[in-house]
Order: structure tokens, then sequence, then C-alpha cells
């Protein structure tokens, strides 16, 4: 092998064992590998080998077989999954089109493990009992009450932990994560995220946006909020624009956000997250989530390692360096009573399962299959069957989302009026107002979409407010009002100094 | 070194008999690249005793989705399902003695027995802990660079990665490798044991 050959400016360097030791510790590296490199598999392991991938049961139903012997199981499946679709909307109250079934599909989100009084619901439900292994969906919520916990497992994004006394709302999986945190306090382990995906916690005054973290935030009954991070960065941002860079072991407050604390998270928390968003299956889970808080064989006896649902009094205990907050509230004393466990609520009836059916599918086509037509005809068949459905407004969004990717700016625009005039409550109708004013700024009516932007801009948090007042600039330049469009960007500099658009104002102002 | 190369054309048929269910094909394909997963497995810190388990896995996983391959790439992508299974392998094990630890409440485990801490001795025991200690990205270089002796264009088309890539990694590679294996105190003990030559010992 030619190890003599140049790559650009350097000399390709030579392996450890074979003089490329140049410390100590690296020649005593290339010893204990010296001896390293193994002799082939012998004959033996070779066939042994051989033996266990042959009988592996997914090569017994994919080789040495006619080839259409390879739809017999998927069509029987998809006749099995067609029948129980039928079964499902039979006892439907209104006419229509029947949802085409839906097969097995990987759930966006899952309550991966649950001990105690967990709840769940979808929006105008009441709240049923969740247990571990549920799928779940957006718009869907999760209660734990002072004896429960649980763990949410968004797949391969993220991984919860939900403590006693905590109310998180799912309000997007898809093209990001936005939970919304009422009361309590999670833990969450993020992967890292791409920017098109971010990862969002809202509470009652701020947005907690993660890269790729472990960090834990709280939320009381006074509308405090505090955010404890162990690995990473995230960045919290207030209704007014403000923004704090929270780094690893630090610890954030609203009560007086611009002194860091020190972070309080566990590494028996940690340890547990990662478990869980590697895949560890469900009865590991359950089993370390006991363990976590101190029953049965769990960490030495008194050690704090789990956060309370009153993790801001917790940790307030815990730590002299959170000494400058006032004395804590009555954590518990929520806005919404917790549910007992004794009163846990009835049970949905098929017809919500249809209905949660249909909508899962318009999405799956939506984003895993890029599927926009088919994902169309779904919601139409859902807002044709439920008119008054209580997912209505996810579908009329997911409808918006659909044209918009389509191009279909014009469709777009008409489906964002119907959404605004239909569910003027939504907690979605800032995005949608920000939709709408990119959709008219691309068409050339700046006029109207300025009066989009500032709707968003008085009445959100960041991102939506920063990217409102960012495209607010825009647009008044565009009519020719240049004092004002340096105006905007000199507050966008000022509200959000870390914000995505800092380069292209700093640029802008500087012409 | 199990390096085994083929003809792109020879490949991409076999690849072909193979997807439609063959089963001559695939023994072959398996019999041509075992040598290749094995070596690939042992080299990125696999426990001789897990050797079975893992070529399995990447066999069985390849079959499946053979029709992933692009002509060509076949070693690169049999290298890639291997270093990923391996991955898996050396994370479920550390998940494992962090609980273990936890619930024992002790320090140190030693989840292998009285018969691998013997073998804990041998040098290639120590290479296992450190490779399986560090980093994918990294363990991947280091094993293709300096345990199979690679070069660095090869190293750097196994990844899918530029060659200034490979000596980036590498250079942080063999400072993980240092770092963990001072850390674990493994280099005193190669040299209070003289290092030793284990190929008997730990051969598949």
């Amino acid at each position: 092998m030619n190890r003599e050959r140049r790559s650009n400016e350097s000399v390709e360097p030579q392996p450890l064992k074979r003089g490329g030791a140049t410390s100590v510790d690296e020649q005593a590296a290339a010893k204990l590998i010296e001896g390293y490199p193994l002799p082939p598999p012998d004959d033996l392991t070779v066939q042994r080998i051989w033996q266990r991938v042959a009988s592996a049961p997914e090569l017994r139903t994919s080789a040495n077989r006619p080839r259409w012997l390879g739809l017999l199981a998927p069509s029987l499946a998809l006749g099995f999954a067609v029948a129980l679709g039928l079964v499902l909307l039979r006892d439907r109250a209104r006419p229509g089109p029947r949802a085409a079934p839906l097969v097995n599909p990987t759930p966006a989100a899952e309550l991966a493990a649950a001990q105690g009084g967990v709840f769940f619901s979808r929006p105008a439900e009441r709240w049923q009992p969740g247990e571990g292994g549920q799928p779940l969906a957006e718009g869907q919520s999760l209660r734990t009450d002072a004896s429960g916990q649980a763990v949410m497992d968004i797949p391969g994004i993220a991984s919860i932990l939900i403590s006693r006394g905590t109310d998180v709302a799912i309000e997007r999986l898809y093209g990001g994560t936005f939970l919304r945190l009422s009361r309590g306090s999670v833990v969450a382990r993020v992967s890292k995220r791409p920017p098109n995906e971010p990862f969002f916690i809202l509470t009652h005054g701020f947005s907690v946006k993660v890269v790729g973290t472990l960090f834990q935030v709280d939320q009381d009954a006074n509308d405090r909020t505090a955010v404890s991070v162990r690995e990473g960065v995230v960045e919290v941002m207030g209704a007014d624009g403000r923004s704090w860079q929270v780094g690893a072991g630090q610890e954030w407050s609203s009560d007086s956000p611009d002194q860091l604390g020190t972070s309080a998270i566990a590494d028996p928390v940690k340890a547990f997250l990662e478990d869980a968003l590697n895949g560890a299956n469900p009865t590991d889970l359950d089993r370390e989530l006991g363990a976590l808080d101190g029953s049965g064989a769990g960490p030495r006896a008194g050690e704090p390692v789990l956060p309370s649902s009153a993790g801001l009094r917790a940790r307030e205990r815990s730590s002299t360096a959170r000494k400058h907050l006032p004395p804590p509230p009555v954590l518990l004393a929520t806005r919404e009573p917790a549910v007992p466990p004794g009163a846990a609520p009835v049970a949905g009836n098929d017809a919500d399962g249809a209905e949660l059916a249909l909508y899962a599918l318009g999405r799956l086509r939506q984003h895993r299959l890029r599927d926009p037509q088919g994902a169309l005809e779904v919601f139409e068949t859902y807002r044709r069957t439920y008119p008054n459905g209580s997912l209505l407004p996810e579908v009329d969004l997911a409808v918006l989302e659909v044209e918009v990717a389509a191009g279909h700016r014009d469709q777009a625009l008409a489906e964002s009026v119907r959404f605004l005039a239909s569910h003027p409550a939504s907690e979605r109708t800032v995005e949608v107002r920000l939709l709408r004013g990119d959709l008219l700024r691309e068409r050339g009516d700046c006029r109207s979409a300025l009066d989009e932007y500032r709707q968003v801009d008085a009445g959100a948090f960041a991102p939506f407010s920063e990217d409102a007042l960012f495209e607010t600039a825009y647009c008044q330049r565009k009519l020719g009002d240049a004092d004002a469009a340096r105006e905007s960007l000199r507050q966008y500099q000022q509200r959000y100094p870390t914000g995505t658009h800092r380069d292209a104002v700093a640029k802008a102002l500087r012409e | 070194m199990g390096e085994v190369s083929y003809p792109s054309h020879d490949e991409e048929l076999l690849l072909e008999r193979c997807r439609l269910g063959d089963r001559a094909a695939l023994r072959e394909l398996y019999e041509r690249n075992v040598h290749m997963v094995v070596g690939m497995a042992r080299q990125l810190g696999v426990a001789a005793s897990d050797i079975d388990d893992v070529a399995q896995e990447v066999f069985v996983a390849a079959f499946r989705d053979l029709g992933k391959v692009r002509p060509g790439l076949l070693r690169a992508w049999l290298f890639r399902l291997t270093s990923y299974r391996v991955n898996d392998r050396h994370r479920h094990r550390r998940v494992r003695e962090a609980f273990a630890r936890l619930w024992r409440g002790t320090t140190e485990s030693d989840p292998d027995g009285p018969e691998q801490a013997l073998l804990r001795r041998d040098d290639a025991r120590r290479v296992e802990r450190i490779l399986a200690r560090m980093s994918r990205k990294k363990r991947e270089v280091f094993a293709l660079f300096e345990l199979q002796e690679l070069p660095g264009e090869e190293v750097a088309v196994l990844l899918g990665i530029p060659l200034d890539t490979v000596w980036s990694r590498l250079t942080h590679a063999r400072r993980e490798f240092t770092r963990i294996g001072r850390s674990l105190e493994l280099f005193e003990q190669a040299r209070a044991s003289g290092g030793s030559s284990v190929s008997e010992k730990v051969k598949p």
C-alpha cells in the first residue's frame, strides 16, 4: 500500500504501529494494537453463521420462492386492515365516503411508559387513562396527577420524562416538534435537530428552543418558568422578544432571567432518557422508570434523582446557587385540577378512533408517503364526514400546509381565510397569519402582507414574531418607506440579537 | 485483511440474482463477504463471543434490503451496516453497565464474569474496551486505518467522506483512543503484563 502519497498540503500519516506514533501515549497505543488484527473466521464459523442467517424468519419468507408469494402476506394484511377500517366506520352517523384504512402506521409519538395516574385526551374530549405503548398524535394532551409519571417517546427525535402533576400538549409533530407545557415539569433528551425541524417547548410566557441537548423545563401555577440544561445549549425566548442562551450546567428562571444558576439534572435521569431514546423496550422502561423514582431496586435511598412535578421547588432546596429566587410558591395549586385516579374518565368510542385514524392517514400520506393529492383527498373526506370534528382545526391546517407545499398560492390563501374564520381562538392563528403574510408578499401584495406581519408581531412569541418583524422591514422597503424599514431592522437587532436573520439585518443596515 | 474487490458487473449480476430470491446467489454473496464483515466487526471492537450475532444481524439486514444497494457500493454498504450494528451493541452494553452500576451501587461493574475477567488481561480485550467507548465515527476511522491498515483513500470511499475528513477524524480518534486507554489505565496494565499475543484465545 502506498502511504507516501501527498494530499494537498499534508502527508498521509503512518499507522501508529508502523512508526506513526509521536507521543508516549501513542506509542503505548501502538503496542496495544500491535497484535489486534485477528485471523479470518475458519470454515466452521462461516458455516455456523450461514446456518443462522438462512434460518432467520426474514429470509425464510423472502428467498427461494415464487415472487408472487411475496405479495400474499401484504395482501392478506391489507385485506384485514380494510375490513377493520370498515368495521370502525360502520356505525358512523353521517353518510359520506368511507375512509381508506390505516395500515399500522408508525406512530409519530407514543407513550413509552406510564406509571400511576397518567391520562390523555384529544381536543374537546374527556381525559382517558393512558398506558405504555399507546400511540400519540398531534393535538393530544398528556396529564399526570400527583401519583403519575410517564415517558413520551418521539422516535428518533426525543425522549421526554413527564414528572408528577404535569400537563403537556402535543401541538405539532411534523416539520418540527412543538410541545406546550401548561404546568409541572418535563426533562427532555433531544437528538440533534436540523434547522428545519426544530424542537420547541412552549410555556405560558416563554418558548424554549432546542438544537440537541438534555434539559428540563418547569412551569408553575404562578406563570414562573425555569429551564435547566445538562448538555448542549437551549435558547429561551420571551413574549417581549428578549432571548437568553442557557448552556450546559446552567439553570435559568423567569424570576431573574439575567442570573443563571446551576443545573441539577442527575446522571440516572440522563442515562434513563438516553436509553429511552435508543429504543429500549417498554417493559425495561417501566422498570427503570420505577427505579428512578426511588422505589424498588432503584438508586440509593434518599438520592434526589427524579425531578418532581414541583421541580422548581425541589431544585431550590438542593441548589445553593438559586438563593436569589423568592420563596417557593405553592406549585401544585394548579389552574386546572388534576384528575384523581379514582375518577378516570370514560373511554372514547369507535367513531373517535375512526376520526383519528382518518386524520393520521392524511398526515401519513402528506409527510411519509409524500402524496399531497392523496392527503388532500383524505382531508376532504374528513371535512365532509366530520364537519364538527374535534380534529378539524388540525385538518384545516394540514390542508393549508399541503397547498403551500404544492405551490398553490391562491388555494392556500383561501384556506388561510377559512382557517382564520373557522378557528379564531386557535393557538395556531399566529402561524397562519405569518404564512398569509408570506403568501401575500410573494404575490407582490406587500401592503396586505404588512398587515398580517404586524398582527403577528403584536401578539406572538419568537420565532414567529422574529420572522414577522424581519419581513415587516422587507415589505416597508418594498413599499418605499426606507425610514420605517430601517427602524424595524433596528428593532430586530435590539430584540433578537442572536436571531436567525441577524446577518441579513446587519447587512441591510450597512447598505 | 479480508479485503475483497470484485468487478462491478459481476457484483451487479449477483445482486440481481439475490433480489430475485436465488438462494445460491445469496449464499455466494455471503461467502464473498463474510470474512470482511467478521473482520470489520472484530476491528470495531466486538468481542469474539458476539461475532456470530453481529454477522447474522448484518447479513439478515443486508438480504432484506438488497434493493437499497447502489452498484459498486456493496462493500461500503456492508461496512456501514456492520458499523451501525456494532455501535448499537456497544451502546446497549454501556446502558446496561450504567444501570447495573446504578442498581447495584457499585462503582465498577464486571459484566463478563470470571472467564472474561481473566481474558481481560489480554491486549485484545483492552483494545475492545477502548473501541467500545469511542464514538462511532472515530471508531470507524481508527479501525479501518490503524487496525485494518487500509490506505486513506480507501477509508474515504468506504465511509463516503472526503480524504481530509479522514485525516482530521483520525487525529481525533487517536486522541480519544489514548485518552480512554489512559483513563482506564489499560496502558499501564499492558506494560505490567508485558504485552501478550492473544490471537489464539479470542479468534472467532
